[in-house]
This record gives structure tokens, C-alpha cells and sequence, in this order.
């Protein structure tokens, strides 16, 4: 059985690794086919992406993460995609992991996360408190344990790309995840490695956005789901 | 703050919270813009619970009554609400009259790719 995959790259000012990124997916021959999302970049990575050549959406006004990811959900919805990977600009995420991940999907689950957490421990800085907070109000709520809510890398099938595509409140982040296992969506994890990003800054670095996440996705895991 | 006061006010902000939380489940407003409200609800349901916290805040601005400290705050949070929606609304134009000037542009080029294929 052959899949139709797509992998969303949604990019906002990534000029520094986006090149690599999309050349080390090429080079790892997943089978897969790619679409950036030029969130409205203020620096030249619209540039790199028409002279690459590399195949990309670019969206006239700067809409977020979500509206980015969402973009792509639609083109792959519009163009029949079987299933839906969402990847890091930043050169985070490892393009040797798909296959893994495509592989559960063809099992019959619906979300596959690429988690770091299935076999390692984590560890006991700030942010993984804050994953373990996550952790646990996901646990508490849908009794399933997901032991890396906040990576940014999971494959959705094709029932949940119209979901994504379409649906209001679905920000990829872990409060979605949680609604969509309460609705009955089958969601499994696998172990991937995750580089340090080598370029960019984390949109949830510094105390107090990391607080007003936190603060968000546990008041959306209890009230709003 | 007299108990009948207070049992207004529980009353009132639970059933705009539960009202809210309905509401987010029925897709009629988008998580992230109905958390400031939930955030202020339970705030002040917290003070109509816990009204001491009105009489130390009062005690500590000098304020005679507890009451007047818990209007004065619902008002100020109202102002920054209102303020946020002003702050939200203009960058909405602002995208809405760019998004326009890309569509006008799109379809001059593709009408003038018509052209050129006729």
C-alpha cells in the first residue's frame, strides 16, 4: 500500500536553516512530498525558497503558527494527502524519523507524535516540568499518558487533516491533543531524537511567555475540551 | 461587601464562565481569545468567595468600601479588554487591507497571463 505523504514545514524567518532543512529531507528519501509555509517571513526566506526552488506556499499576511500549519493542512486536504506530518523550520526535527512515524499510521492510528520521551527519562529542567505539568492534566482528563505533549513533530491521517484543515481551535499544541483523544482519536508515540535547534529562538523561550503557555494549555485541557 | 452582593456576584460569573466554556465547545469563540474572560471570572469569583482580599486591597489603597475596590477593578479590567480589542482590530484592518492589494495584484497577473495565451 502505497501513502500519499506530505510534510509541512511551516517557516517564520528561519533564512538560517531552512535550506538545510529542506535539503536534509530530500537527502533522506522518505518517500514523502514537502510543502514550506512562508509565514509572512520578514527576513530573506522567501527568497531562498524561489531560488531553491523549493516547493512553498506564501502567505500575504503573517498569520501565526497555527494559521501557517493550518494553510498546509488545507493544501493537503485540497490534493488528497493521506497523511500530514508537521516539521519544524528549524532544523529540530530529524527527516530519518518519518518513516517510523508513516509506518503507525498505516497501523490504523490517527496521531502519531514523534515523542523524545518514550524510552529516555526526562529530564529536570524548567521545561520539562512544564511537559510533566502537561503530561499529567492530559492523563488526568483523558487517562492517557502522552510523555512528550509538546513536540512539535506528529503525522495526522487524512480524517484528521479535514479536522485540522477546517475546525476552529486547533492549534497544534498539546491542549488539541488532548481534545482529540477525549473525541476518540487513537494516538500512539515513537521514540525520536531531536536535535538542538541551530538557528532561531523557541517562541516559548523566556519566563513569562513560558508561563502564559503554560497557563493556556492547562486552563484549555481543563475548561475547554 | 454585603452577602447579598457577594451571592450576585458568584451567581453572575459562574454562569458567564459556564456560558464561555459552551460557547468555546460549540466553536463560537476561539480558545485563546475567550481565556482573558476566563481568567477574569474566576478571578473575581475567587474575591466573591474570598472577600478579604477586597477589604486587604481596599485597606492598602485607602479605599472606605470593599465593594468600590471590586468595581474599580472590574472596570479597569474591561478597560484593558476594550483596549486589546482596539489593538486587535487595527492589526485585523491592516492584514484585511493587505490581503485585499494581494488579490488585486493576483488577479491583475493572471488576467494578464490570459491575455498573453490568447
Amino acid at each position: 500500500m502505497c501513502m500519499k505523504v506530505i510534510v509541512i514545514i511551516p517557516a517564520y524567518n528561519e533564512e538560517d536553516s531552512i535550506l538545510k532543512v529542506v535539503r536534509d529531507l530530500k537527502a533522506a528519501n522518505t518517500g514523502c512530498d514537502y510543502l514550506v509555509i512562508n509565514d509572512c517571513s520578514k527576513d530573506s526566506t522567501l527568497e531562498i525558497l524561489r531560488k531553491e526552488g523549493i516547493q512553498h506556499l506564501d502567505l500575504p499576511v503573517n498569520l501565526g503558527l497555527t494559521g501557517a500549519v493550518q494553510a498546509g493542512y488545507k493544501y493537503a486536504y485540497y490534493h488528497n494527502y493521506d497523511a500530514a506530518i508537521q516539521f519544524d523550520g528549524d532544523g529540530q526535527h530529524l527527516p530519518e524519523y518519518i518513516p517510523m512515524l508513516v509506518e503507525e499510521i498505516k497501523n490504523g492510528y490517527d496521531i502519531v507524535i514523534g515523542s523524545r520521551f518514550v524510552d529516555n527519562k526526562k529530564g529536570l529542567s524548567l521545561r520539562m516540568l512544564g511537559s510533566r505539568i502537561i503530561t499529567f492534566a492530559i492523563k488526568l482528563t483523558t487517562g492517557k499518558k502522552i510523555s512528550d505533549p509538546t513536540s512539535g513533530m506528529r503525522i495526522i491521517n487524512k480524517k484528521y487533516i479535514k479536522d485540522y484543515a477546517f475546525e476552529i481551535n486547533r492549534k497544534p499544541e498539546p491542549d488539541t491533543l488532548a481534545f482529540q483523544i477525549k473525541k476518540g482519536a487513537k494516538v500512539k508515540e515513537v521514540q525520536v531524537e531531536m536535535e538542538e535547534r541551530f538557528a532561531g529562538e523557541s517562541i516559548y523561550s523566556g519566563i513569562s511567555s513560558s508561563i502564559k503557555y503554560m497557563v493556556k494549555v492547562i486552563i484549555t485541557i481543563i475548561f475547554f475540551n | 461587601m454585603s452577602i447579598q452582593f457577594r451571592i450576585m456576584l458568584v451567581i453572575l460569573t459562574a454562569s458567564c464562565f459556564i456560558y464561555l466554556i459552551k460557547n468555546v465547545k460549540k466553536g463560537k469563540i476561539r480558545g485563546d481569545y475567550a481565556m482573558g474572560w476566563i481568567l477574569c471570572s474566576m478571578a473575581l469569583l475567587i474575591v466573591s468567595i474570598f472577600p478579604q482580599i477586597a477589604y486587604i486591597i481596599a485597606s492598602l489603597l485607602g479605599i472606605i468600601s470593599p465593594a468600590n475596590i471590586v468595581f474599580a477593578i472590574i472596570t479597569f479590567l474591561l478597560i484593558i479588554m476594550v483596549y486589546v480589542l482596539f489593538a486587535k482590530v487595527s492589526t485585523l484592518e491592516e492584514k484585511q487591507k493587505n490581503l485585499v492589494h494581494e488579490l488585486a495584484l493576483l488577479k491583475k497577473e493572471i488576467s494578464e497571463v490570459n491575455e498573453n495565451n490568447t
